[in-house]
């Protein structure tokens, strides 16, 4: 019995001692792709870096990789490529060749990357929304926190095979000095947790991505939004911009914003970013944005 | 359905009335004779001989199987004093012989112990988990004597952390226990957004765990069951306590009337003079409190009918400056009520019918910077359930039920004034079980239950079986082993770290419940008299979770289905537990071996884009814990508490990268990217503590008798870690801080006086 015990007691032990299925792991330095179309501009720059550890400085320059070749092929145009090449005095970041290029609304790109010197090839495709535009802005000035709040009329962006738009909401300060903080403005960058620390930090703020059915479509189509005083961190001229995200900007974004805490994750989960590209991490992705102008005055008494 | 239940009823009945003519048999009610209070698994058992039975849920036993002649039946308890009775039982004769016990000092030594401990044995059966409400009353706790963190303590029932009473059993998330408090479903059982459970300890009669493979007599979550039944209130005298604490102060009253009795218990949180103090200081709420009103009355309306109605209130209020121009306000809480019925049919034939309403609300409003953002979150569940016990003979215990209800689910956000997003979810349910016990011989017993469950939202109608066998290879050592099918139509959303913003959501079209099937085996020993050692061995399936997608940023415009990602788990552990119950030192010792896994779409992707397993944050290998509980004479008692784990999961980075054209896009100059290896492949360091405590009991000033306690948690100051926290710095490196638990002693204090 007490041999049988024995054995019984030394089974258990083996098994719990053997199932610890976690494995910390490593990762080496990988490539960093970023390269974010904006709807109808000049073709954006294109960065290639690559990872650091997370107990080092981080310093582009340093990770910047160089002698990649680099174009985007549009796949609805005959496949036409517009190349890139190198910076010639910011190793990593790479520039049109054709500065008069365009991001095409609606066009299909795919993101060609090789690195000849480990042979790596980075792809990516984003779909880019339509343009969109302003019809109506109620207000060109505002007083702080009043019921007369902005709203602001939109044409709707699309993305093919979507059913409603993914928009994030940007507010520029155009005048960003601490004396025309607003207190939320204020209370921000005293916070210790908040990791805002100088008025250049603070002088674009965004939202979190919020859903196009959140808001009111008119009988013609159009979206009407009432832009909250939330967004307002600084009193004086702000500029007050829509950006409608495609698919993969909003897939990175919503993965990403949760690393540090919110949503259902425990503290201390940390999930990795949902990455719309092969070959490397970042993200490939597309955006149509509108932008309007406000000026925010400080009501009496503030 | 109503014909349906009928039917089911009258079924019942027919097989009792054909069964109805056996042998003879004793029944009745076992109580305490202090209160008159029903005592659930008590002990009782015909000297000199095998036979004997546990109380039920109501206080109810029968014993069959007697051939006429003289017995002594001895009625026993743990706390009380054995009763012994002489009786003659007559030819087809069914005698009522309800047993009163009277409460004994247990500080005055041993107490005389039938040899035949059916109702220990019961408590002890596969899954159960069982704690004390004295028990839970002695214990050091953070503040507040606390139901939840004293289960924490039982093996195979994990704390996340010192700030949650979140109870994660066997692998499974809170939101896979069932909550019940006098057969009603709580939703959110917290208190101060998680750190305390709801339940007021002086209100409190039994507290019964089921962790795992439960019988078909419960259903409706795939992990277990947490079933909590409130005093009846003393049926012999008015009596009343008052406790005062450091964080909360309650009081109850009791006491009989003509036919019956009645009991209201109040707790409340007595914080205001400390945040008046510091009002002042960043962080501390402007106003805050919690209230907890439970409340019963029975009616004795026949010996064979007995009516209760029990209602429980709580509610938790929050206001909060967070910033300059910026404040929450938070209110949730639930509201239980519940009408019950005991009848007897026959003596062979007990029944229990109880109509159920509950309510909980969740409603945070934040003001910030001009605009409101609101929520609110309330269900609405009302149900009426119906349990049969037929004892068909002493080899047979026939037992079935339903359950039937209705959920609404109304929910509501609004950001600036305009209403976001309100989806309302409706759904009736309805649920039957049928469920065999059987016991061939003294040495075996078999019990096999199916049970079926229908719910309306999306149709879904689901069968699952249930079965343990136990085989007694002696009088001191019992094998035992289940298996259980179980599903789960509702789902939680919670944060660990926070739960005053919880919902629940069901399953519907396009949305199946969850699943999951459960294994377990045991052993059951008594190594020596009072020691007991149990050992459990379970695994445990996980399929169709269905969790709001941690990755979906707002639901508004999405159809229903897309709100979740669906994933699948497991859990698999042994628990061994060597425990010692009667004596000047109480207490047991028990240890846990667990490991759960999860696998969702998105979440720890290989290299190809594919889930791989990895373990919540909970998951950890190894838990001791030791309770121990020391009389020193009648007045004085000391209490020990050592609790070891071994180191969570958590995820430790180790690169980053950082986009640098996202400042138009986001609003962020640079947006920071942390990148791992995989979800949650690091250990934290092992977490340990002691709490220590004493109590002196006396009279107080000759008109109350009185106990203080004086209690340390975390006696020697251990820093353990909770999380990680990541910042990133100006000077674009990462600091890592670690956010501790409670880090240093915390004294508790509390004074209790019964009059």
């Amino acid at each position: 019995m007490r041999r049988s015990s024995n054995i019984l007691l030394l089974t258990l032990l083996g098994i719990t001692a053997a199932c610890d299925s976690t494995n910390p792991g490593a990762l080496p330095s990988e490539y960093v792709v970023e390269a974010i179309l904006v709807s109808d501009a000049p073709l954006p720059p294109i960065r290639l870096s690559r990872t650091t550890g997370v107990n080092e400085s981080y310093n582009f320059s340093r990770l910047a990789v160089r002698g990649a070749t680099v174009a985007l092929r549009l796949m609805e145009a005959d496949e036409a490529i517009e190349e890139y090449r190198e910076h010639l005095e910011q190793p990593g970041l790479y520039l049109p060749v054709n500065p008069m290029a365009r991001v095409q609304p609606l066009e299909t790109y795919r993101l060609e990357v090789l690195i000849p010197e480990t042979g790596t090839t980075i792809t990516g495709t984003t779909v880019v929304p339509d343009t969109f535009g302003v019809v109506n802005a109620t207000l060109q000035r505002a007083v702080y926190q009043t019921n007369e709040q902005l709203e602001i009329t939109v044409t709707r962006s699309s993305v093919p095979g979507r059913s409603q738009n993914y928009y994030i909401f940007v507010t520029e300060s155009l005048d960003p000095r601490e004396d025309q903080l607003t207190p939320i403005g204020a209370s921000i960058l005293d916070a210790e947790p908040s990791g805002v620390n100088t008025i250049e930090d603070l002088h674009v703020r965004g939202s979190p991505l919020l859903n196009e059915n959140n808001y009111a479509v008119n009988p013609d189509g159009t979206l009407t939004i009432r832009y909250p005083w939330l967004g307002i961190v600084f009193f004086g001229p702000n500029r007050i911009g829509i950006n409608a995200l495609d698919d993969n900007l909003y897939d990175f974004l919503r993965s990403q914003s949760v690393q540090q805490g919110g949503s259902t994750f425990a503290p201390g989960e940390i999930p990795n970013p949902l990455e719309p590209v092969r070959g490397a991490h970042g993200v490939f992705g597309s955006y149509a944005r509108v932008t309007i102008e406000l000026e925010v005055l400080r009501p009496a008494g503030f | 359905m109503r014909r349906a239940i009928t039917m089911a009823v009258l079924l019942f009945c027919g097989i009792v009335a054909a069964f109805a003519q056996q042998t003879t048999s004793i029944s009745g009610f076992v109580t305490d004779a202090s209160s008159g209070e029903t005592l659930l698994l008590a002990n009782v058992t015909v000297a000199g001989t095998t036979i004997g039975a546990a109380t039920n849920t109501a206080g109810y036993y029968i014993l069959t199987g007697l051939a006429p002649g003289t017995y002594t039946i001895v009625g026993s308890y743990v706390g009380f004093q054995p009763q012994e009775l002489e009786i003659i039982l007559a030819e087809g004769e069914s005698l009522r012989l309800d047993i009163e016990l009277a409460p004994q000092d247990l500080l005055a030594g041993e107490v005389v112990v039938s040899a035949n401990r059916v109702a220990e044995e019961e408590a002890r059966n596969i899954g159960v988990g069982q704690m004390k409400v004295a028990t839970i009353k002695q214990l050091p706790s953070i503040l507040e004597a606390d139901v939840f963190r004293s289960l924490q303590l039982l093996p195979g029932v994990k704390a996340a952390s010192d700030y949650s009473s979140g109870l994660y059993i066997r692998g499974g998330d809170p939101g896979q226990t069932l909550i019940l408090l006098d057969r009603t479903t709580v939703y959110n059982p917290t208190h101060v957004f998680g750190f305390f459970s709801t339940f007021n300890p002086d209100a409190i009669k039994d507290v019964r765990l089921y962790k795992g493979g439960f019988p078909a007599s419960y259903g409706g979550r795939i992990g277990s069951v947490l079933d909590v039944y409130n005093k009846d209130g003393n049926r012999r005298a008015f009596e009343a306590s008052a406790t005062l604490g450091l964080l909360a102060s309650r009081a109850i009253i009791e006491g009989p009337y003509a036919r019956g009795s009645w009991m209201l218990a109040v707790r409340r949180s007595t914080l205001e003079p400390l945040l008046a103090l510091l009002k002042d200081v960043d962080g501390i709420p402007d106003a805050f409190h919690f209230l907890d009103i439970n409340g019963k009355i029975n009616f004795d309306a026949t010996p064979d009918d007995r009516l209760s109605l029990s209602v429980y209130t709580g509610t938790d209020a929050l206001d909060i400056s967070i910033l300059d121009d910026a404040r929450l306000d938070l209110r949730y809480g639930n509201r239980t009520l519940s009408a019950n019925w005991t009848h007897l049919f026959s003596d062979r034939l007990f029944s229990n019918f109880t109509l159920t309403t509950s309510r909980y609300f969740s409603t945070p409003r934040i003001l910030l910077a001009g605009t409101t953002i609101k929520q609110e979150s309330r269900i609405y569940d009302t149900s009426v359930k119906g349990d049969l016990e037929f004892y068909l003979s002493e080899r047979h215990l026939l037992e079935g039920g339903f359950w039937a209800g209705f959920f609404d689910f109304p929910f509501k956000s609004s950001f600036d004034g305009v209403d976001t997003f309100s989806p309302r979810i409706r759904s009736a349910y309805t649920s039957f079980y049928v469920q065999e016990t059987y016991r061939p011989s003294p040495l075996w017993m078999l019990q096999g239950g199916l049970r079926a469950t229908y719910f309306d939202n999306g149709r879904h109608l689901r069968v699952a079986p249930r079965l343990s066998v136990e085989r007694r290879l002696s009088d001191n050592v019992r094998l035992q082993g289940s298996y259980g099918r179980y599903y789960q139509f509702q789902t939680l959303i919670t944060n660990e770290a926070f739960s005053g913003f919880d919902f629940w959501l069901t399953s519907a079209d396009r949305v199946n419940p969850a699943y999951g099937d459960q294994y377990v085996l045991g052993a059951k020993t008594i190594l020596f008299r009072d020691w007991n050692l149990d050992t459990e061995l379970y695994f445990r399936t996980m399929r169709d979770l269905f969790v709001l997608d941690p990755f979906l940023p707002d639901p508004a415009g999405l159809q229903y289905f897309q709100y979740f990602h669906i994933g699948r788990g497991s859990a698999k552990g042994i628990e061994i537990q060597v425990g010692k119950s009667r004596g000047r030192t109480t207490g047991f010792l028990a240890y846990t071996y667990g490991s759960t896994q999860r696998q969702f779409p998105n979440l720890n992707l290989d290299i190809d884009g594919n889930p791989r397993n990895y373990p919540p944050k909970h998951d950890r290998l190894h838990d001791i814990s030791a309770v121990v509980n020391f009389s020193l004479g009648k007045s004085w008692r000391l209490t020990g508490v050592f609790s070891y784990a071994s180191g969570q999961a958590f995820t430790d980075p180790q690169s980053q990268y950082k986009l640098f054209e996202t400042e138009l896009l986001t609003g962020e100059r640079s947006t920071n990217v942390l990148l791992s290896s995989g979800l949650n492949q690091a250990r934290l360091p092992a977490y340990h503590r002691l709490d220590i405590g004493t109590a002196k009991r006396g009279r107080f000033f000759g008109f109350a008798d009185y106990e203080l306690q004086i209690q340390v948690i975390n006696a020697y100051a251990r820093t353990n870690t909770w999380f990680i926290l990541h910042r990133f710095e100006a000077d674009q490196t990462i600091t890592k801080n670690s956010i501790p638990q409670i880090p240093i002693p915390l004294p508790n204090l509390s004074l209790s006086l019964e009059f």
